[in-house]
């Protein structure tokens, strides 16, 4: 498996600088769109970063796979079709954590730049702003982790209409899910609202990050089996 | 010895108007085995099958000696599959990458890659790390393949219509470095081919494939020296056809060809009619074309 991440990393390289650059130009205009909402606005350009790059990533390797008969001749390479798929969700789970960590680290040093509207370098934030960070990528990850079987059993392009429509019925069930007249909601306003305990936001991340573990799990052999008796 | 590439009367229905039939071949070492058929006989799918890319009804394949194919363990899959190399018709890397960065893609994959050996390839075939792989040529992006296919201590090489659209100076670069290949011996290479040309100076066999079942496997003597082709009347055709087994005859607006299967039995025989020597091409034509008895 270790061979065949080697090999999807060099193709994540030519794609980072892309992503980058533009995780960077939506990183500066949210911050400064939503600075003036307080500390907790202060972390939309992270959290916007954090959850992109997750889709971003799954889909342009996924565009890389259908280039030039990529995918075929990745299989005739001493690569079992589990290396391939365990690479590949490892992959998009290291660079979705760097571009996390890399936008949480942009979006404290930018901190002290703000003070004069307000908010405050203090930890409280710093904390605040790591945890939103790290949620909205694993959400953004249990998204990515639904869908990336459909990229295994129908193709790049199939599975991008599939995912669109998936991620509409993702969107819409948080919407509802969130909405003041549902008790879900009210229950998570209750133990995580306005001034949330750290320590039931730590439990919360920890919460979304074993679902998002299962997840992954479960999506990662659903997509090998797929994977295995798919022709190439 | 030891067979590198063995299909043992393999099968797959791929559609509904075309499958693989109890498919058999072998490569043994040393060789050059050309694999020929029109468009859509089965070649890239019988090496889809070779390879394990696709999953079989019926039959065997074996890599080197052991089982293979797509149901083999992962590991086996891994071992074997790293002493082989393939060359497809078009250049399979991204398009986006450059010369230099194809290393990183496809290296890691092989235990036994050889750094240096891919720089002087690269170096000899004269390709610029510096270029991306959308703005190769269809010659150069070969050569990269080559080179790929070349720098990991393959013993068996594979090439599916590897030669199609390549210039004849490209073509006999790339049949310089096959015979160069092979000639130790213990190293083999599976060319498929509609461009029989190549495999008349190069193949050791000839296995020719037609709707998705093997038709012929000749050594290529059998074809280019002891085959003919009898250029004749109808009458003169009739009585060869009679006369010979295994002729095949096909009929044109003014001369008959017939197939004889040894040429010199039949200037014996028949001492006026005149007999050539038959191309690769012209046996393929007239075995797939041709009528029988």
């Amino acid at each position: 498996m270790k061979r065949a991440f080697m090999s999807e990393l060099a193709i994540v390289r030519t794609l980072a600088p892309s992503i980058a650059g533009v995780g960077l130009f939506i990183f500066v205009v949210l911050t400064l769109a939503n600075a003036t909402d307080g500390d907790s606005g202060m972390s939309a350009g992270a959290c916007a970063v954090s959850a992109m790059s997750p889709i971003i990533i799954m889909n342009s390797l996924a565009g890389y796979d259908n280039q030039n008969g990529w995918e075929r001749y990745r299989a005739t390479l001493p690569f079992s079709r589990k290396d391939i798929i365990c690479a590949r969700y490892l992959c998009i789970v290291v660079f979705s954590v760097v571009m996390a960590c890399a936008a949480t680290f942009l979006n404290i040093l930018a901190l002290p730049l703000f003070d004069p509207m307000g908010i405050p370098s203090i930890c409280q934030t710093i904390f605040e702003i790591a945890t939103a960070s790290a949620a909205s990528m694993l959400i953004s990850l249990m998204m990515v982790f639904l869908t990336q079987p459909l990229f295994y059993r129908f193709g790049h392009m199939e599975a991008l209409r599939l995912s669109l429509g998936l991620f509409a019925l993702f969107g819409c069930g948080t919407m509802a899910m969130l909405s003041s007249s549902n008790p879900i909601s009210n229950w998570l306003m209750s133990i995580a609202g306005a001034n949330p305990d750290p320590a039931v936001l730590s439990c919360l991340r920890a919460g979304i990050a074993v679902l998002a573990l299962a997840l992954c799990a479960i999506s990662c052999t659903v997509s090998t089996k797929v994977y295995r008796v798919r022709d190439l | 010895m030891q067979n590198l590439l063995e299909l043992k009367g393999i099968s797959r229905t791929v559609s509904d108007r075309f499958s693989l039939r109890d498919v058999t071949l072998a490569v043994e070492p040393g060789q050059i085995v050309g694999f020929v058929g029109a468009n859509g006989a089965g070649k890239t799918t019988a090496i889809r099958a070779a390879l394990g890319l696709i999953k079989l009804d019926a039959g065997e394949v074996h890599l080197f000696g052991q089982r293979c194919g797509a149901d083999a363990p992962d590991e086996s899959q891994r071992h074997l599959r790293s002493r082989v190399g393939l060359v497809l018709d078009t250049c399979p890397f991204p398009s986006t990458l450059k010369v230099g960065q194809i290393e990183a893609l496809v290296g890691p994959a092989y235990p036994t890659w050889d750094r240096e050996t891919f720089a002087g390839f690269i170096n000899r075939f004269g390709l610029d790390p510096k270029t991306k792989v959308k703005d190769l040529s269809r010659g150069m992006g070969m050569k990269l393949q080559l080179a790929c296919a070349l720098s990991h201590n393959a013993k068996l090489l594979v090439l599916d219509e590897a030669t199609a659209g390549l210039d004849p100076m490209a073509r006999e670069e790339l049949l310089d470095e096959l015979l160069a290949f092979v000639a130790d011996g213990q190293r083999s290479v599976l060319l498929s081919s509609h461009i029989t040309s190549d495999l008349d100076r190069a193949a050791d066999r000839v296995i020719c494939i037609d709707n998705g079942s093997i038709v012929f496997d000749l050594p290529r003597e059998d074809i280019t020296d002891r085959a003919g082709i009898a250029h004749c009347t109808r009458a003169q055709a009739a009585e060869l056809m009679a006369c010979v087994d295994g002729a095949r005859v096909a009929h044109h607006a003014y001369s008959v060809d017939v197939l004889v299967p040894n040429r010199r039995e039949a200037l014996e025989a028949f001492p006026e009619i005149p007999c050539d020597r038959v191309t690769i091409d012209d046996y393929l034509r007239l075995t797939l074309k041709g009528a029988s008895k």
